[in-house]
């Protein structure tokens, strides 16, 4: 019997947003005098309706999707960036965020000095990074590049710096946005024989993509998603034909 | 009792020590990294507006306060951690949107490290302060036993504020220029160039109404003059501190869950 790691049950997001959001002095006070402040120029834009998702303990869910259906909501969802406008979202376990790789670099600090602050961002502790910073040193390829300030960085070895901080740290639950589409050939396969390497450690893997040929290589379960909300979910090989179906209608 | 314990070292960011520590040594590094005299820089602008102040006032202008000098450096070198705090706090959240937007921080924590690392300065600023004491030939008093706890209220005080201002700011944003100017006439409200008992005894009252008015009565007459400050000064300055404090709680749960989809 498989353990739940993620449950939606009856969620929906929607977003406020302003026909003319009053932002400067003079606009709130020409509102103000007008008495329009709130009437009228509040409307929800809603982006995921009626979402009821399991996702079990050890599944590689592959998440794919037109542009603009919601995938990235639905990851920050889970990842509780955002909170859901209905239902509710049950996690289990420690979630690591790979909605952008390197998030919150410092610019002007080394790559060593940034593989604390990036993890102390994700949540992990100096023992945890202690521990593993020579795996991380190791897998990100970068050599003596470390001590240089990541401002001199190219976006390949960005990426290849905050995956290699990601993956090492003891999370339970990690969620990918896209971020394998930087980075060459060869440091792609890489990364996806890691999270394979994860998957297979009995970790719970969410990747958004749009390569139906990564999901059909390595996900056990693929998910559709378009504008009505879920239209597939099971066999990865079955999806994949989904997606690439969405665009062979028109 | 340990929900309330738990609820303010939430409220301080104490449930992510490592995380904080490491944004201050971030905020430390990024400033100082590529400058010779890195830190020193900032203990020595607050010295020497100190010292520009002290020659205006004392020899221009002729105002006549004891010990004028460590009296101005006393009151100058706690207002710029108050007001640059001001500054960098209300920028945390706004200055830090691809982070909370990609990440689920507990967001108190921007604007926390921001000022912890202005008090971090502050505090490497006293031994300034300690050497114009030295310099003007003032003995440390038992008044000097305040200044912890004036200290501990300043940066109470200070936090709150900012949090509030940083909160605020994602939904109004020239808040920044109101707060920049606010901060010019607030400098001259405050009892820092002139003494308490300068203000005409009807005008007295407007030092209640500022927020670290009778605060910075201690801060720098504690050590200059060796003074105790009066109850109802205690009091006034403990009142705005826990006032502002619970202002920015309420403000802070209010707006905790859904801020990062304004920012």
């Amino acid at each position: 019997m498989s353990q739940a790691a993620i449950e939606f049950a009856n969620v929906a997001k929607s977003f406020q947003t302003w026909h003319e959001r009053p932002h400067s002095l003079k606009e709130v006070l020409g509102d103000l005098m007008m008495l329009r402040l709130k009437a009228g120029c509040v409307e929800r834009t809603s982006v995921l309706r009626n979402i009821n998702l399991c996702i079990n303990k050890g599944d590689f869910v592959g998440i794919m999707g037109r542009n603009g259906v919601g995938k990235s909501t639905l990851l920050k969802m889970i990842a509780g960036v955002y909170r859901p406008t209905e239902g509710t979202i049950h996690t289990h376990g420690k979630i690591a965020p790979l909605l952008e790789l390197g998030a919150g670099f410092a610019p002007e600090l080394s790559g060593l000095e940034n593989i604390y602050l990036n993890a102390s961002i994700l949540g992990f502790g100096h023992n945890e990074v202690n521990r593993k910073i020579n795996e991380i040193l190791e897998f990100s390829e970068l050599k003596e590049a470390i001590n240089r300030p990541v401002r001199n960085y190219s976006s390949g070895m960005l990426v290849r710096l905050g995956f290699s901080i990601a993956v090492h740290l003891n999370a339970d639950l990690l969620l990918f946005d896209e971020i394998l589409a930087v980075g060459d050939v060869g440091f792609q396969n890489k990364c996806l024989q890691k999270i394979d390497e994860l998957h297979k450690l009995g970790k719970t893997i969410i990747l958004v993509t749009h390569i139906p040929e990564q999901v059909e290589a390595f996900c056990s379960r693929c998910i559709v998603l378009d504008q009505e909300g879920v239209i597939y979910d099971g066999l990865p090989n079955i999806g994949a034909e989904n997606y690439r179906h969405l665009f062979h209608q028109r | 009792m340990t929900k309330t314990v738990s609820a303010l070292s939430y409220h301080f960011g104490l449930h992510r020590k490592f995380l904080v520590y490491n944004l201050i040594l971030r905020n430390l590094k990024v400033r100082y990294r590529k400058s010779l005299f890195g830190m020193i820089w900032t203990l020595l602008i607050p010295a020497g507006s100190a010292v520009v102040y002290y020659i205006i006032f004392s020899y221009v202008l002729k105002v006549n306060v004891e010990h004028h000098l460590l009296f101005i450096m006393a009151g100058i070198i706690p207002w710029t951690f108050f007001s640059s705090s001001l500054i960098s706090g209300m920028e945390s959240l706004v200055g830090n949107f691809s982070l909370l937007n990609k990440i689920p921080l507990p967001i108190q924590i921007l604007p926390f490290s921001e000022i912890l690392t202005h008090f971090i300065t502050l505090l490497l600023s006293l031994p300034i302060v300690a050497l114009v004491m030295l310099i003007s030939s003032v003995p440390p008093t038992w008044a000097l036993i305040q200044y912890p706890l004036l200290l501990a209220i300043l940066f109470t005080t200070t936090y709150s504020l900012g949090l509030i201002f940083a909160l605020v700011f994602v939904y109004f944003r020239d808040l920044r220029f109101i707060v920049q100017l606010a901060l010019q006439f607030w400098f001259y409200l405050t009892p820092i160039m002139y003494t308490a008992n300068m203000i005409p005894e009807n005008a007295r009252f407007a030092l209640y109404l500022n927020p670290v008015g009778t605060l910075f009565i201690g801060l720098s007459t504690s050590i200059s003059e060796g003074y105790f400050m009066t109850s109802r000064e205690w009091l006034v300055s403990l009142g705005w501190c826990t006032a502002l404090f619970l202002i920015s709680i309420f403000a802070f749960r209010r707006v905790r869950n859904s801020i990062v989809e304004f920012v």
